[in-house]
């Protein structure tokens, strides 16, 4: 139910005002290198599931501009959520118990202007207590946090004033603030539309990154299992298999066989 | 999986502070610059007393943009952040970034869970979010105007 309303609300917003070339809340000329569009960046997930719906949501709201889109792939940060450790390419989104007065966090590292790692963090400090524990709020600040990550600044950061209608708004109350809105999607098309560059410093690793289930389904009992066989040497006793999935994802085995006399071919040693 | 190896160090985007913090709000109402004796977390503390602020020592308080874990002061009920630094050249040197609204600090974007108001005092830096009249009256009181904030 819930996304199909974000999804059209959106859609018209931007129809409604496509012919307003106003915005201007680019964060500096940081931008991902990137040598088309619509590139892609990944999102690595290293939130629980309370949060997974609103990640998905920012996602799939996001990936509305015409200059990027946006994937979920799997955390690579799993050892120190309070950390957060980037990975190069990505951007990393990460929760937990932080402190500090602030709802969201977004952090980039840049190489002159070019972002080549970031990372979110939605404080679940304030987002277990119920003042905060809200869709709307959840919605705002996770769209938020990942929209500075591809280089957007806020569009005001009144706390009282009227509400935008952006997730880019600093606001006291998050309803109807929950989405970007036209103007931010403008505006990553005023950053990422100007040039292009020679190398790309966001991974292009969205299909590759997660592995497609069937790599989790293999038996490997026996060869017939292992795909191809890629290399053989000392006789055949030394093999290697290589079973390919496509999109980068390949299971190697390397394979010791036995002495037939001794044990039979079949298995591995 | 395409990757680029980045070697350059992360250059933080060094918004401009005002940083100025002598004013006439450093003086006591004796003429005494109540503000030059902070120079600590304790002496705060004190200060802040003195200027008749209701005063609660608080917990220990990390931000991922400090290099320093910084301590909680309760000013009238409200969380205050301390965090002392080296010296006053270090403070002032984490103070750079902080963009004059107080939600850029370099690199980082910051969604704070109200208005951010930075205050700095020698090799202290001081934050309080949120917009008590009597907190926001009794730090400038003791440190002087904000130098990043809202």
């Amino acid at each position: 139910m819930g996304r199909l309303p974000s999804v059209v609300l959106v859609s018209l917003g931007f129809a409604a005002f496509s012919s307003v070339a106003h915005a201007s809340h680019s964060w500096g000329s940081y931008h991902w290198a990137r040598t088309d569009n619509p590139f892609t960046l990944n999102l690595g997930d290293n939130v629980p599931s309370a949060w997974d719906a609103y990640l998905a949501t920012a996602s799939t709201d996001w990936t509305f501009s015409s200059v990027l889109n946006t994937t979920i792939v799997p955390g690579g940060t799993t050892d120190n959520l309070k950390k957060c450790r980037p990975t190069s390419g990505r951007v990393e989104v990460c929760s937990a118990n932080y402190g500090g007065a602030w709802l969201g966090l977004a952090q980039i590292w840049v190489s002159g202007t070019h972002i080549y790692q970031a990372t979110t963090k939605v404080n679940d400090f304030y987002f277990n207590k119920p003042k905060y524990n809200t869709p709307e709020w959840r919605s705002l600040v996770m769209c938020q946090e990942i929209g500075h990550t591809f280089g957007l600044d806020h569009q005001d950061e009144n706390f009282s004033n009227v509400n935008l209608g952006t997730c880019m708004d600093y606001t006291s109350n998050p309803a109807g603030n929950e989405h970007p809105n036209a103007h931010d999607f403008q505006q990553l098309e005023t950053i990422y539309n100007g040039h292009f560059d020679s190398a790309t410093s966001a991974s292009q690793a969205s299909a590759q990154s997660a592995p497609p289930p069937a790599m989790n389904e293999i038996d490997f009992e026996g060869p017939g299992q292992w795909g191809r066989l890629a290399r053989s040497t000392h006789n055949d006793r030394l093999q290697l298999f290589e079973l390919d999935f496509g999109g980068g994802h390949k299971i190697f085995t390397f394979v010791i066989w036995a002495d037939e006399e001794d044990r039979g071919r079949g298995h591995p040693r | 999986m395409r990757r680029v190896a980045v070697c350059w160090l992360l250059v933080a985007a060094a918004a401009c502070s005002g940083g100025g913090n002598a004013s006439a709000s450093d003086l006591s109402r004796q003429g005494e610059p109540r503000s030059s004796r902070v120079t600590d977390y304790a002496s705060l503390a004190a200060s802040l007393r003195a200027a008749g602020a209701s005063v609660r020592p608080g917990a220990k308080v990390d931000q991922p943009f400090f290099p320093v874990s910084g301590r909680l002061i309760e000013v009238h009920g409200e969380d205050v952040q301390v965090f002392e630094f080296a010296d006053a050249a270090a403070a002032k040197a984490q103070a750079a970034p902080i963009s004059p609204t107080g939600t850029t600090i370099g690199t980082t974007k910051v969604q704070w869970i109200g208005p951010p108001h930075f205050y700095r005092k020698d090799r202290l830096l001081v934050l309080y979010v949120g917009d008590s009249e009597r907190v926001l009256k009794a730090l400038e009181t003791v440190l002087g105007p904000q130098f990043a904030g809202r």
